[in-house]
């Protein structure tokens, strides 16, 4: 290695590693990818358990506490059956529509609810409310009516018009994922139990973000470096005492190492969860497939390297880190979609969609390695995945090497979408 | 040999041509003055004589012949705007530079060490290059420029910014320079600083070289036929002389008729009984006059 290069290397990653912004990345980043997974999975469950306690045990819900007394008028003699649970006082039967209206204007109730006799085959139900009569529906209730009142309504309607609960709870979820077992056409590879598929359903969701962010950072810390340099000046000074692509590469280099840091750094994190949450889950350790490390730290090298060269031309052609930063968001767009669809790598691992981002060389480094922590990758295009990259990697490392020139670095003109032109035919 | 030659440069970009035809040479020991108005190509040149811009015609030779790495590495340059990591401290960017430059790590520091007593920076050798003052930004600028020894000095506006004293202190350390044989470019407006400073100058001005040699002959070209005077007895009637006028500030002002020797004017004073004379010379302008007839005859010219 050339010592100029090693300089460069040296000087760069020293000073992002001094900067109080790379350790705070570093530690807060997992932290809040971490804290968001596990609020998401906090909310799931409790949503989950409640439609699980609705389902099991359709008839014995609890009403809502401080629910005003609702005035009923049941001509079609609907309401015969009334839970346990429910408050007594909770409806208040008027023989006929002209008593629940006195009621009404006498501010025994806030509004009564009209069961008209020919419900049945009309399905209209009519809402009272003191300050206002909003309409006659078949289905829905007023938007003024109080929306617990609509809840109680329908419990009430539901449970005596089907008399058998099961049959309640199938009307009002008929598929419920907690009793069918999904088979599909394409599974993913088996998994020991329901724990493990949530640790693969988690990695799937991470991984994604880890190298979007990974790469983001990494090439975003090179283009800003780049950029500075333009504005204080010093790369006219710098390129009297190396050339630009030594200066180029020491510079790719050295943010490397900083990425190789801060990997480390989550690796070792990500392990410790892992392993704590294998312990508080009382499960397995989740475990990589064979080799899944080695795949991984080549993808990032080689991702690493496309868009790290990317954003060097990037700040060779840009006037200011503002200017930098706006060119930066485009180019990284071809990371997000594994992010969209991080779902599919647990579930269809084989949909044409996963496969044509883990096959696609802007997008293979995030989403080829979801894949492989998920599970086995067939071989071959694990190995088109890499040779394309790699391929694209050198292309993209060569034309930044032309856009990585003298009167680039030192011009201080706006960016212009013809200078892209002019570079690529220099 | 010429340390730097430069013949017949010139660069457009684009539409704009920024020098058309510049020609110099530069010996050891000496300071050279690259002077022009702003946008004249001054640093188009000295980028192109660096080897950072490549000229679309004309010939560059530094140190002998075509600019490599080793060659650049005896060159200190001093960039107009301050080319310094603002946001880092100030000791380990010089460093860092010097090391770049090929010089040993433990050698830039000692060295800088020396440098940083001589400017009185020590004391501020950990803060950041953002907290000093413009002053003491420009000398860590110019220890930047030589702390590796180099032969050839680039030094664009190096008194920007600095007080009287520490004009002065550079002033010394350019002139220590040129005496130990250094070969120093100098590009400046401040024209009493290259009066006081260069031997030999080049004016450019739309991107052409329109005055070129010795400070001192460039004056005498440029001065009327005509003496400046100090000093008492009768100068109103002197043989050869067309006119005879006291200025403001007591000198006289002695317009001379064609072909008249100034020192025949001279001796024929020295002869006079009850003359005296503290003070006699060609009343030659300033480079600041010549500079600012040049360009504005070019600008009518044109």
């Amino acid at each position: 290695m050339r010592r100029t290069i090693w300089l460069v290397l040296k000087h760069d990653a020293t000073a992002v590693l001094r900067t109080p912004t790379f350790w705070i990345m570093t530690f807060l980043f997992p932290i809040l990818l971490v804290g968001m997974n596990a609020y998401a999975s906090i909310i799931d469950n409790r949503s989950s358990q409640a439609a699980q306690e609705t389902s099991e045990d359709a008839f014995a819900v609890k009403a809502p506490e401080d629910l005003p007394g609702i005035g009923l008028v049941d001509d079609a003699d609907i309401i015969q059956r009334w839970p346990d649970t429910f408050p007594s006082d909770l409806l208040i039967r008027y023989d006929d529509v002209a008593a629940a209206r006195a009621a009404l204007e006498a501010d025994e109730i806030e509004q009564y609810v009209h069961i008209p006799a020919d419900y049945m085959t009309a399905g209209d139900i009519a809402i009272y409310d003191k300050n206002f009569m909003i309409r006659e529906s078949g289905t829905g209730m007023g938007l003024a009516f109080d929306s617990r009142n609509e809840w109680v309504l329908q419990h009430l309607i539901d449970m005596n018009l089907v008399e058998n609960e099961q049959f309640l709870i199938l009307l009002r979820n008929p598929v419920p994922t907690t009793y069918v077992d999904w088979h599909q056409l394409n599974p993913p590879p088996e998994t020991n139990d329901v724990n493990d598929r949530v640790l693969a359903e988690i990695v799937s969701k991470i991984t994604p973000y880890i190298f979007y962010f990974l790469l983001l950072i990494g090439s975003s810390y090179l283009m800003r470096s780049v950029v500075a340099e333009k504005e204080n000046r010093t790369v006219e000074v710098l390129l009297l005492s190396l050339p630009p692509r030594q200066l180029l590469v020491g510079k790719i280099l050295a943010i490397s190492v900083v990425v190789v840091i801060q990997v480390a750094i989550w690796l070792a994190g990500g392990a410790f969860i892992l392993k704590r949450g294998a312990v508080m889950l009382n499960v397995p350790e989740f475990t990589f497939e064979p080799g899944f490390l080695v795949w991984a730290v080549l993808y990032l090298i080689a991702g690493y390297l496309l868009y790290a060269s990317v954003m060097a031309a990037v700040g060779a052609m840009a006037n200011s880190a503002r200017e930098g930063g706006q060119m930066m968001w485009i180019l990284i767009l071809p990371l997000l979609p594994t992010m969209m669809f991080a779902d599919m790598f647990a579930s269809e691992p084989t949909h044409w969609l996963t496969l044509t981002l883990s096959l696609f060389p802007l997008s293979a480094p995030s989403a080829m390695v979801t894949r492989l922590a998920l599970g086995a990758v067939p071989l071959w295009q694990n190995l088109l995945s890499l040779a394309g990259l790699a391929a694209t990697t050198y292309l993209f490392i060569s034309l930044a090497a032309r856009f990585f020139r003298s009167d680039n670095l030192l011009s201080s003109a706006a960016f212009k979408p013809k200078d892209l032109l002019t570079g690529w035919k220099s | 040999m010429h340390i730097v030659e430069v013949s017949h440069l010139a660069k457009r970009f684009g539409e704009v041509t920024a020098v058309a035809d510049v020609s110099f040479t530069i010996e050891p020991g000496e300071i050279f003055g690259l002077l022009g108005p702003n946008g004249a190509g001054k640093t188009t040149t000295i980028r192109m004589m660096m080897d950072i811009f490549r000229p679309d015609a004309g010939e560059i030779a530094v140190f002998g012949g075509a600019l490599d790495m080793a060659k650049k590495r005896r060159i200190g340059y001093l960039p107009e705007e301050r080319g310094l990591y603002k946001d880092q401290k100030l000791e380990p960017t010089l460093v860092y530079l010097a090391t770049l430059k090929g010089l040993d790590e433990k050698v830039a520091r000692q060295r800088l060490g020396e440098w940083l007593e001589r400017f009185d920076l020590a004391e501020h050798r950990s803060k950041k290059v953002q907290e000093l003052s413009k002053g003491m930004q420009q000398k860590a600028q110019i220890i930047a420029t030589l702390l590796h020894d180099p032969d050839l000095i680039v030094i664009d506006e190096p008194f920007s910014g600095l007080d009287p004293v520490n004009t002065r202190l550079v002033k010394q350390v350019f002139e220590e320079q040129r005496e130990a044989g250094k070969a120093i470019i100098m590009s400046t407006h401040q024209m009493y600083q290259v009066e006081a400073l260069c031997n030999r100058i080049v004016l450019i001005d739309n991107g052409r070289s329109v005055l070129y040699g010795l400070v001192n002959e460039i004056k005498r070209d440029f001065a009327g036929n005509a003496i400046l005077l100090e000093g008492e007895g009768d100068f109103a009637t002197i043989p050869g002389v067309l006119e005879t006028r006291k200025q403001n500030n007591g000198t006289w002002h002695m317009a001379l008729e064609l072909g008249v020797d100034p020192q025949a004017i001279f001796r024929h004073l020295a002869a006079q009984n009850g003359t005296r004379i503290e003070r006699f010379e060609l009343a030659e302008p300033s480079l600041d006059d010549i500079f600012v007839n040049v360009v504005s005859g070019n600008k009518e010219d044109s």
